[in-house]
């Protein structure tokens, strides 16, 4: 199925501003950024060592923010933007 | 008004558009590029969301302070030193929650609006954060 992975600010440096990925059906979040770094590398910014998404990456599904829970246990669907984005530092 | 926008801000106009003869106060805050030993900073913001997300803020502190009116303008783009970041306008019947309904919304802004910022100094550039 068709994602698409949008990133902001500094993770925009290393991923680009728009993805568009093919993942497998109901691939879940980790599964397509794990894909996305693959495509582009920079693992580390997203990436702990032992597999998990860091705990500062923030991710919106749909134009819905995840939680920490559901950022790990999320199942996307054909068609889904995806936006990840580091702590924000408005104002 | 509620924008992400580019263009700098006429504070005075959006004082002027804002009042009303219910309100015995207006409260603003005018965010500014200090001088840090940086030239500017770069503003990204996330437009869509985080224009959803100032109008969320807005309709709660009206409620939640009971204010006449809430104007919130932020800029996005190269800022130098000086330049004007972000406005808020708070109309209010009284200075007491005027004063706490725009540090309110300043807070909930700095706490979650999809808006970014990286330091330039000569060849440096730092992302916050």
């Amino acid at each position: 199925m068709n994602i698409t992975i949008r990133a902001f600010a500094r993770f925009r440096e290393d991923f680009g501003e728009r993805n568009e990925l093919t993942v497998e059906e109901a691939a879940t979040l980790p599964a397509a950024l794990r894909e996305l770094v693959a495509r582009k590398g920079h693992a580390d910014t997203l990436f702990e060592e032992d597999g998990g998404i860091k705990d500062f990456v923030l991710v919106m599904v749909g134009g819905r923010r995840l939680t920490p829970e559901e950022r790990a246990e999320c199942v996307l669907a054909e068609g889904d933007e995806v936006v990840i984005y580091p702590p924000v530092s408005g104002g | 008004m509620i924008a992400i926008q580019e263009e700098d801000i006429d504070i005075a106009a959006l004082i002027a558009a804002s009042r009303r003869d219910s309100m015995g106060a207006q409260v603003v805050f005018v965010g500014t590029v200090r001088d840090d030993g940086i030239e500017a900073i770069e503003f990204e913001a996330h437009a869509e969301m985080a224009t959803k997300d100032l109008e969320e803020i807005a309709a709660g502190a009206t409620e939640t302070f009971g204010l006449h009116s809430v104007d919130i303008i932020h800029r996005t783009g190269l800022l130098p030193v000086g330049e004007t970041i972000v406005v808020i306008v708070v109309g209010a019947g009284h200075r007491a929650e005027g004063f706490e309904g725009c540090r309110w919304i300043l807070e909930r802004i700095k706490e979650f609006v999809p808006i970014w910022k990286k330091d330039i100094a000569g060849e440096t550039a730092r992302w916050h954060h």
